[in-house]
């Protein structure tokens, strides 16, 4: 039990770390990209403070790292139900259609996420991220 | 010889080829537990019965639960869901008020994060003859009901080849006596019959049976046998539904997993392949009972169990679970939708044989209330209204915000009705719903058009060649003078939205209808501006759903998740979303539709539900009072009801005096959420005097605020609207680029 609880905090830690480097990663691209964007990492950025949520973003990360995007969409999509007008929860699904290839889903749901979004360092990144898509064109 | 070649192929084709056609199994969305979700404690008993959970003063194994009122423990049982498995655990839920406030281990102590229930089967599409059943392997099945079997059906199973000797000299002594041929079949015999033959009771079909079974056993071991037989096997009908085999009769029964069972139950379904109707342990126990202990001295007899297991189980009394009400028609109107969705990705024959799996979006709390609202307001509107019982029919569709899946669909006041889908394909006259699309199409040029923007609401005519003339009237038949914007909105006056359609063109308006998500084609004549559009409930629920969801049409989904019958995920249902109004123009409207709740035509609905939800809403009403409709939304759902007659009769009932207040009756027993939008940016709240209607300073006495458009505003006032001229539309030409 003891070690199974090891397990799920190091899996936790893990992840969470995992989610820190991809916001930074993100945002430094970001960064680079957009010479006038005053762009703020978002590693300090928190996507709940709700555990039931973190769990499954976490869980979504993982799967989505292993290319299984339409289970981390699933989990993502779970906690968008418990969190509907979470911002991070709308940008991460983007995140996650995107690194899918689909691009025009991933730009209206970054769309949607900038609607919501009351986070200014969260809206920067959103715009960069949808300047980004429309690169693609 | 030639004879037993052909059989012999029959009985190796079938049996290798597929053996059953499995159903689809189709299941409502699953409960989701964790700390701070709001629910209440009759919500969670609700879906604990639905579900078939026991209560239990121990709570020891999976299905059982107790509880207080403000406290649950529950044992969960497993489940394979598309993304993951949720395994059988024992957890406490804790709940403050209307929400969860912690779930724990129940062994740990330790907080859980999230759980989810199993969820609630709500029917399936069954192959043609309506035979359900759920595969079980033999190493699945508990001993004692292997045991239990043989020792009532074939005592000799395992030293004999398909045909117990015996029997054949018996049926051989009836071929010279005359006697029909009666009993006495091994169980591949009995196998044999189900599989390949028909019922009737003759020699030479007897003689058949006797060779194919002989054929059987050569080719197949005892094992696959037995297995084939226990997921044969008839038990029962549940409606038009067949119930086959010994694991989905477990579940029938007594809402248990085979793996499960006690041995009294297990004896009680052996004792029930005698005569599954003449037996039935719910309506003839005493009966089932008997015959179980048949079996169970059966298997004393022949030294299975001792004398003191024998007592314990043959003392227990009969424990079926209540009928677990999962037909075909538990929720048609709903299953309907699910299938036509289906239909668009499989072939129908593969639903009713290949067991899918099919996890929808139904809401079995939210359907339950949505019927049970519109089945008992429809009888008292109607007593109220000295209308014949039955003149009045209904529909209700919701839909959850912001993933549009389907919560709950009625589509007949008698909802387990099979026959017409009034939710989905009733098309009819949507009166003044279609409000909303005029005036965000004039919200959507803000240059031009805002909430205090006055319009003109007196006698009007419109002329077009080769069309008679139109005069629209008001439902008051009163002419209101200049009104602001938000007010005929809230008011719903028909001549100042018919002045404002015909000024921003109807092509525009209709556009716009398409925008919120209606593909069918819509009229292009000015009278379309006052609802003879025809829509159905359905359309009507998608429409709005666009509003309250920011602007963003999100296609309305019915099913998550499809796997195979072994859990494998074949296909998922994404949630799409496109942006179809800007932030501002929508953001606007919204808050023109709270004013129809707060002082307009809805202004009803504050008696029926707590006025903090702050629900956007728009009565309906059509000619000569044909249809009552009501579209509202909360944070969290938008809901429609219609409420018509079939043969177009009118129901002497408008919007708000029918439609509106089942839809209060539904909202007020659901957990809902406050409508509270993000404010644009480029919105800002400005004062304007209530008795004028003019842009004054907040600081002014007689004040109100609304949301304007940073474009609609070209100067700012540091006035009170009282001191400033009288006359609206001059004031508002100095200070609004109109």
């Amino acid at each position: 039990m003891v070690q199974g609880d090891i397990q799920s905090v190091t899996d936790t830690v893990l992840s969470k770390v995992t989610l820190m480097i991809k916001y930074s990663f993100v945002a430094v691209l970001f960064f680079l990209l957009s010479a006038c964007a005053n762009v703020v990492p978002l590693s300090t950025h928190t996507v709940s403070d709700n555990p039931a949520v973190i769990t499954l973003v976490d869980d979504a990360q993982l799967l989505s790292d292993e290319g299984e995007y339409e289970r981390a969409k699933s989990k993502l999509e779970r906690a968008l139900r418990l969190e509907s007008n979470n911002a991070a929860l709308w940008f991460e699904l983007a995140f996650t259609n995107k690194e899918q290839g689909n691009i025009a889903n991933a730009r209206s749901l970054a769309v949607r996420a900038q609607r919501l979004s009351r986070n200014r360092v969260l809206s920067q990144n959103i715009d960069a991220f949808i300047a980004e898509l429309d690169a693609y064109k | 010889m030639a004879y037993l070649g052909y059989l012999d192929r029959v009985v190796v084709s079938q049996f290798e080829g597929k053996r059953f056609s499995l159903p689809a199994r189709v299941y409502a969305r699953p409960l989701e537990l964790h700390a701070d979700k709001v629910i209440t404690p009759q919500q969670l008993s609700f879906e604990l019965k639905q579900l078939n959970y026991v209560r239990s003063a121990g709570v020891t194994g999976p299905g059982e639960f107790k509880s207080s009122s403000s406290h649950f423990s529950i044992f969960v049982r497993p489940f394979s869901f598309w993304d993951s498995e949720q395994r059988a655990r024992h957890i406490h839920v804790a709940l403050r008020g209307n929400r969860i406030v912690n779930v724990s281990d129940a062994e740990t102590g330790a907080n859980v994060d999230l759980v989810r229930l199993d969820p609630i089967r709500i029917g399936g599409i069954y192959p043609n003859q309506g035979e359900d059943r759920t595969l079980v392997r033999l190493e699945q099945v508990p001993s004692f009901l292997v045991n239990a079997l043989v020792a009532t059906e074939d005592k000799r199973f395992y030293q004999h080849h398909g045909v117990d000797p015996k029997a054949v000299l018996r049926a051989f002594t009836t071929l010279f006596t005359g006697q029909r041929v009666q009993g006495g079949s091994t169980l591949t015999q009995q196998l044999v019959k189900n599989f390949y033959l028909t019922q009737e009771r003759t020699i030479r079909r007897k003689l058949k049976e006797m060779m194919m079974a002989v054929l059987l056993e050569l080719h197949y071991d005892k094992e696959e046998i037995l297995e084939t037989y226990l997921n044969e096997v008839y038990f029962g009908q549940d409606r038009n539904r067949a119930i086959h085999g010994f694991a989905l009769a477990s579940q029938f029964y007594f809402s248990r997993n085979i793996e499960h069972i006690e041995l009294a139950q297990a004896a009680l379904l052996v004792g029930l392949l005698k005569g599954p109707t003449y037996y039935n342990p719910r309506k003839h126990p005493k009966r089932a009972k008997k015959r179980r202990n048949i079996v169970l001295r059966a298997l004393r007899d022949q030294n299975y169990i001792d004398k003191a297991t024998y007592t314990a189980a043959t003392n227990a009394t009969i424990s079926v679970s209540q009928l677990p009400d999962r037909g075909q028609s538990r929720y048609p109107a709903f299953m309907d939708l699910v299938i036509r969705q289906l239909k668009r990705d499989y072939r129908e024959s593969d639903l009713r044989s290949e067991g899918l799996r099919i996890f929808t979006s139904l809401d079995p709390f939210t359907q339950h209330i949505a019927e049970k609202s519109l089945t008992s307001k429809l009888s008292r509107l109607e007593k109220d209204r000295g209308l014949s019982a039955g003149h009045l029919q209904g529909s209700v569709v919701i839909a959850k915000i912001p993933d549009g899946e389907v919560s709950a669909v009625v589509g007949n006041r008698d909802p387990r009705y099979q026959g017409f889908n009034r939710a989905l394909d009733a098309s009819r006259q949507i009166g003044s719903l279609i409000k909303p699309a005029i005036y965000l199409t004039a919200l959507s040029q803000p240059k031009n058009y805002h909430l205090a923007t006055p319009l003109n609401d007196d006698a009007f005519t419109w002329q077009e060649d080769g069309i008679e003339d139109w005069q629209p009237q008001n439902y008051d038949k009163k002419f209101h003078g200049e009104v602001p914007l938000w007010l005929a909105l809230a008011k719903s006056y028909n001549i100042s939205a018919a002045r404002l359609g015909t000024e921003l063109g109807v092509n525009n308006v209709m556009n716009t209808v398409h925008r919120l998500g209606i593909e069918k084609s819509l009229p292009h004549y000015a009278s379309g501006l006052l609802g003879t559009v025809h829509l159905s409930p359905y359309q009507v629920t998608q429409m709005y759903h666009t509003i309250a969801n920011g602007g963003f049409h999100t296609p309305f989904r019915a099913i998550r998740d499809v796997t195979t019958k072994e859990g494998t995920p074949l296909n998922r249902y994404n949630l799409n979303v496109t942006p179809a109004v800007a932030a501002e123009p929508n953001y606007l409207i919204v808050k023109g539709l709270q004013q129809v709740v707060e002082r307009g035509t809805a202004a009803g609905l504050k008696r029926l539900i707590p006025s903090d939800l702050k629900a956007a809403g728009k009565t309906g009403t059509t000619d000569n009072l044909r249809d009552s409709w009501f579209a509202g939304f909360t944070s969290d759902k938008v809901a429609v009801v219609w409420i018509g007659n079939d043969n177009n009769k009118s129901v002497k009932l408008t919007g708000a005096s029918g439609a509106l207040k089942i839809w209060g009756e539904i909202i007020r027993q659901l957990p809902s959420q406050t409508v509270n939008m993000p404010t644009p940016e480029a919105i800002e709240y400005l004062g304007v005097d209530n008795t004028s209607g003019l842009l004054s300073s907040q600081n002014c006495h007689n004040t109100h605020t609304l949301p304007f458009h940073q474009d609609s505003v070209t100067e700012r006032s540091n006035y009170c609207g009282r001191k400033s001229t009288n006359r609206i539309k001059s004031w508002f030409k100095g200070i609004f680029s109109r």
